[in-house]
């Protein structure tokens, strides 16, 4: 079964070589726990094989995903790339071909009809969705979000491209059962320190190392350590 | 490796690369033992450390060039994975690893610690270096010391015994390979180590 990289070689580690093309994966995380960052790397590292890839970004302005993963070192202006800002502050031009922000406001099919057309338009190959709990947020109807989900998600897999979706800690919904797979960013207070870990919790046609394992987030982004452990009170 | 001090080379005889030594003393007496070890091999040393305890080692001639690993500076009491991962990524092909485990206990519970030990000890295995360990027993119940003696090849144990003014210290080799010794007096002067006569 082939692999691509996620852009962090100790998470593609942990993965046991990386995620599996063509599928929807899960970033789960908190707040501040790097979920954009290592959804960037997901991308760049498409990029720098000649990809394509696809930002949407629901929350943060796009101007500041820009500045922000820039001091990363990652080159958000690459051609390659294209950054789109579906956030309630961002431009309220049309977003997504003829699609405009206030469409996806009272509509999910308008997002998918969106992606569809980007992916039909712009070959991209990785796709993030910042975060996916924006939706659910927006469609304010938990049936409705479902169906459109699962169409979502049969949509995506129809175009071959690997998506990554994230979300918060905690939430279990269907983007779960759905997923291919799950990883997720823990964060320990230990004597008043921030700890990361960063575990898998699910990966359909795949092994992968089931301990939480240490990371940390540099000026280059996210590092992973896939052999070693965080020792906590012996639970980890 | 030996220690170079003769008495306990004697007693310890040669020891292998991978090995763990244990040494189980009270406060700081071993500290000699250890610069001693530590100024009279050629080998790369990488010593984990306090501030305080760096200060005083660099001030030893030819502990200088040691790497030093300094809690609170490179890394915090909660991030053992980055020792850890120190430890898989030293260049040197002869190490002697030194670890004093007094500090850990203050922020980590003992099975905490002794997770990140054994965890040295499979590296030290596996990179084939020694790996030189110290611990204050009194931080510990005898479960626990048990626990850390387990673990390791060697055990050397220090003892002071206080009578009125008079303080005797013994020393003795309590785990190893080969055989294990009843107490010695042991005399240390001016950082000189003296290993006497049997004690009764």
């Amino acid at each position: 079964m082939s692999r691509i990289s996620i852009g962090v070689p100790g998470l593609d580690k942990m993965l046991h070589g990386g995620l599996i093309p063509g599928r929807i994966y899960l970033l789960k995380g908190g707040p501040g726990m790097g979920k954009t960052t290592l959804s960037m790397h997901f991308l760049m590292e498409g990029i720098k094989k000649g990809e394509r890839g696809l930002y949407i970004t629901m929350e943060e302005p796009a101007a500041h995903i820009k500045e922000d993963m820039g001091k990363f070192g990652f080159e958000v202006e690459h051609p390659n790339l294209r950054i789109i800002d579906a956030t309630p502050t961002g431009a309220k031009a049309n977003i997504l071909g003829d699609i405009r922000y206030e469409e996806f406001g009272v509509s999910f099919d308008k997002l998918i009809d969106g992606v569809k057309n980007a992916l039909r338009e712009g070959h991209y190959t990785r796709i993030v969705i910042d975060p996916i709990t924006m939706v659910r947020v927006i469609l304010n109807n938990e049936a409705a979000y479902r169906k459109t989900f699962l169409l979502f998600v049969n949509t995506l897999i129809s175009h071959d491209a690997t998506i990554i979706l994230t979300m918060e800690t905690g939430e279990v919904g269907v983007e779960e059962y759905l997923a291919s797979g799950v990883i997720e960013l823990f964060k320990f207070v230990e004597h008043g320190k921030v700890l990361r870990g960063v575990g898998v919790s699910k990966f359909r046609g795949s092994s992968f190392d089931e301990e939480i394992r240490p990371y940390r987030i540099t000026n280059r982004g996210v590092e992973v350590y896939p052999n070693e452990s965080l020792f906590m009170g012996g639970q980890y | 490796m030996r220690l170079g001090i003769p008495k306990l080379d004697e007693l310890l005889g040669e020891i292998e690369p991978g090995s763990i030594i244990l040494i189980s003393t009270v406060g700081d007496v071993g500290m000699d033992l250890v610069i001693q070890t530590l100024k009279g091999n050629s080998a790369g040393k990488a010593i984990l450390v306090t501030p305080r305890l760096e200060k005083q080692l660099k001030n030893v001639p030819g502990l200088e060039n040691s790497v030093y690993f300094a809690l609170g500076r490179d890394f915090g009491p909660q991030e053992l994975f980055k020792v850890t991962h120190l430890m898989k990524e030293l260049p040197y092909q002869e190490l002697i690893g030194v670890l004093f485990l007094q500090p850990l206990l203050v922020f980590h519970p003992p099975i905490t610690v002794y997770r990140f030990l054994s965890e040295l000890a499979d590296i030290a295995i596996s990179r084939n270096f020694v790996l030189m360990t110290i611990i204050d027993k009194r931080l510990l119940d005898e479960r626990t010391l048990a626990m850390f003696e387990e673990l390791s090849t060697y055990v050397i144990d220090i003892t002071e015994v206080v009578e009125g003014f008079r303080i005797t210290r013994g020393i003795r080799i309590k785990k190893s390979p080969g055989s294990i010794t009843g107490f010695y007096r042991l005399d240390i002067e001016d950082g000189s180590i003296n290993i006497g006569e049997p004690l009764e």
